[in-house]
Formats: structure tokens, sequence, C-alpha cells
């Protein structure tokens, strides 16, 4: 039995002392009782649970792996060597990639990633570790590695996982959001700060153009990459400066439009997440769901995870449900 | 070919439609049991419908209809979140720079995907030679 859920301190001591291979989203404090073993955390207290999705400081969300330790490798890589988790990842597998929020590591992989030679033929998912929503600043979020007990802000923490040959890494993603009917918008450059956009072919200052539009930026930016609707959110707008910084970049030759209002998230991802994937062996959620979806307490589906400051499913994603399932083939 | 003790082959006749596998058992009957005079071969046969994507045979790099492929100019339904993502950016970058050596990069790079999904990529790659 793979365990996957809230757990105490004493029921993921335990579980991690079975040899499980895991990974652990939770506070600072509990990760850093945990023993070591065959898993990798990072710092994060929001979850999804079938039940409810809550914040948490005194359980840590527990997703094992239904792999076999030998099966697993953890590595650590600094912002200049990213592009090694795709040659070290295996020929048949995935990897689960955990990246401190604001770190260099984090910043070089959301900018970089689609460029990484064999990136899209890798399965790659993860998230980026993050801390409390009243810490932000001033707290720096972490990763854990349980192999060695090391914990890390700037670097990315990697598990690879080698699969049989009778089995295959499917990812998979979920978002309620779609693109509105409103302008299209095009950016000049890549970036995750942004000051010129197109839109309808005419140069603007994004920032203005938010403001003169009065744009709600709890809505993300949505582009269609040939049928899957990807995220761009907002994290701040510094409208003097002529300025908009995002959770993740833009990216010049794809059209954007601001996403249609949803009126209810917990609604909208039950019925996005469905009853397909429920195997899966791994799942993430964006933090800004929670907040923006006033998601605390509420159920959204029959996924586990944590809610993150970024999700992963090879590249980085925002306000985005990421599964990772293994099938057979 | 030559196949080793307990190596297997496989090559696609009639056209490509089927598959047929050589598994050579001579290493399952002990050591030497093939070099012995006058010894039968013990190889296994079987007999398979290739895949779609097997039937086509993934072109070269340079076959013209990848770069066709790349500018975004064939009509084109990915049904992966892998494949999607990869080509919106391989459509976006060969739109910004139609070089040689980037269009060279991102068709290796489409190609590489396609050579590793091969058994579950048919209806893709129908789209794309069928």
């Amino acid at each position: 039995m793979v365990a996957k859920g809230l757990l105490t301190i004493a029921e993921a001591i335990e579980v991690l002392d079975s040899g499980a291979v895991a990974i652990v989203a939770g506070a600072d404090e509990l990760l850093g009782k945990l023993p070591r073993g065959n898993w990798i955390g990072g710092t994060m207290r929001y979850f999804m649970t079938p039940e409810r999705s809550c914040e948490s400081t005194d359980r840590v969300l527990v997703t094992g792996l239904p792999v076999a330790p030998a099966d697993v490798t953890i590595h650590s890589y600094d912002a200049h060597d990213l592009s090694r988790i795709v040659t070290d990842a295996p020929e048949n597998g995935f990897s689960v990639v955990i990246i401190p929020a604001g770190s260099p590591a984090h910043l070089v992989y959301a900018a970089r990633a689609p460029y990484y030679p064999g990136l899209f033929r890798t399965p790659i998912v993860g998230w980026i570790s993050g801390v409390s929503l009243q810490e932000l600043g001033t707290v720096a979020p972490l990763t854990f590695d349980g192999q060695t007990g090391h914990r890390e802000s700037g670097r990315a923490l990697v598990m690879h996982v080698r699969l049989p040959e009778k089995k295959a890494a499917r990812i998979s993603i979920s978002n309620p959001f779609r693109g509105g009917s409103g302008d299209k918008i095009a950016f000049p450059a890549d970036g995750l700060t942004v000051t010129d956009c197109i839109v309808n072919g005419e140069i603007r200052n994004f920032a203005r153009y938010l403001a003169e539009t009065s744009a709600d930026t709890r809505l993300p930016l949505v582009a269609d990459y040939a049928g899957a609707q990807v995220n761009t959110s907002f994290q701040s707008i510094d409208l003097a400066g002529g300025i908009v910084h995002l959770y993740a970049p833009v990216f010049s030759g794809i059209e954007y439009r601001i996403a249609e209002p949803v009126k209810d998230y917990a609604r909208a991802f039950r019925k996005a997440v469905g009853e397909s994937h429920r195997d899966a062996a791994f799942a993430c959620n964006c933090i800004l769901n929670y907040v923006y979806g006033e998601l605390e307490g509420k159920p959204i589906g029959h996924v586990t995870g944590p809610m993150t400051f970024g999700e992963i499913a090879y590249q980085l994603l925002n306000q985005t449900l990421v599964r990772l399932s293994i099938v057979d083939v | 070919m030559i196949l080793q003790g307990g190596q297997e082959a496989r090559v696609r006749v009639l056209d490509g439609t089927l598959e047929l596998t050589l598994h050579d058992r001579t290493a399952d009957l002990g050591a030497g049991a093939a070099s012995r005079a006058g010894q039968s071969l013990a190889v296994d046969l079987s007999l398979r419908t290739a895949t779609a994507a097997a039937a086509l045979q993934i072109p070269p790099v340079d076959d013209p209809r990848w770069l066709e492929f790349a500018r975004g100019d064939v009509a084109f339904e990915p049904s992966t979140l892998a494949c999607q993502m990869l080509f919106t950016h391989v459509v976006r970058c060969v739109r910004q720079d139609p070089s040689s050596p980037n269009v060279d990069r991102w068709v290796r790079e489409l190609r590489g995907f396609f050579v590793k999904y091969e058994a579950v990529s048919g209806a893709e790659l129908a789209q794309i030679f069928g």
C-alpha cells in the first residue's frame, strides 16, 4: 500500500522508516523532524485532499510513489546546470523537481526550460516550494533531501525515478481557465518581468494597458498550446514604473488572452478533474487557486497534493493542477 | 543480420505492415550449443501487425516535410500535453528564427520526440506524414 495524504509526524516517520519512496510537503520545522530516507521534500503548508483543501502546520503531505528505492536517485542542481535534469533523467521513467520560490534556480528554470534539448520527451513534474502567506519575503522557501538530510534554499532538488519496461509516466493538467473574448496580447520578448506588449498589433505598455482596461489580475493570461490551455499569473503591477511582474514567463511568439472569470473554483476543478486519473501517482495545484478561489475547507476532486508557488509539467505553469500517472504500456 | 546468443531482432516485412521478431534461443540451451557441428539453431519467430508509426517509418531529419511541420504549415492536433507544448514552442522558435541551424535544431527535437514515443504516436505521425 502506497501512503498518500496528510500525515502526522509520527505517521510520516513510520512511512519513511519503512523505506518508502516519497515526496513530502510541509512546514520547515516539520520536515526537519523527518528521518533520513528515500524522499525529497519542500516547504509548503497548503494542501488539497479528496476531503478538503486546507492549511496545516501540524501535518505533512506525503505522496508515496509506487517504485522501489533501487530505482531512485536524488540530485540537486544549481541555476547553471538545470539542463542536466533532462540528461540525468532515466530513459524510461520520470523526474520530480522541487525548487525554492524566488531562488536563482526557480527564475532560470522558468525562463529557460522550454529551450532545454529533450525537455518534452522527459516526463518532469514538480513544484515551487513556498512559505506561509504571512511570511512572504521574510522567510526563505526550502527543499529537503531525505537521503542526506540536507536543506537548501537556492538549488533545484530532483528525484529521478526509473520505471520498468512495461510501465510509462504520463503527465496531464487540469485548468479551469479559458482565454476570454478580449484582446489578443503578445509580447516582443520572453520574460517574467514585462514592460511592452502588443495588443491587437499595437505596441503598448503592459502595466498601463492593464490599468486602462481595469483587468482583473487574479485571472491569468491564457495561451492555447495546440489545444492545451497554459496559464501565466500576475504577481504585481508597478504602474508608476510601467512594469508587470509575472509568476511564470510569457514567451514571444505566443498569443495570450486574459482568462474568462471563473465563478466557483472548487466546482470548476471538480468538473475539470472529473473521474480521470483517479490513480495519479503525484499531483499538485496552485496557491493562487487556493487563495483567489477561496478553497479553504472545500474539496476539489479526488486529488491529493500540495498547493504550491508554481507547478511544473515539463515547464513552469501557474494556477494549474498537474498530475503524473504511471500507466501500463 | 547476425544474432548473438539471447539477442532479438525485428524486421518489417510486407511493406512494413507486419513486424517479424526473431529471438535467438541458443543461449537458453546452454553454452556452446550453437557451435556444435550439425546442431539445429533455436530461434523463436513471431509476426505481428506493426504500429501505424512503425509502418510509416519516421523520416530522417532532412525530409522536407519536417520543415513544413516545424513552420506550423501542417494542420496538427496533438493528443498529449508534451506534444502540445513541444509543437507550440517549435513553431514559434522556427518562425522567429528560420535560419538553417535553428530549424535543424528544432527538427531534431521533434524527430527525437517521435522516435522515443513512436509506439504511441501513430495518429500524430499520420497527420504529418500520412
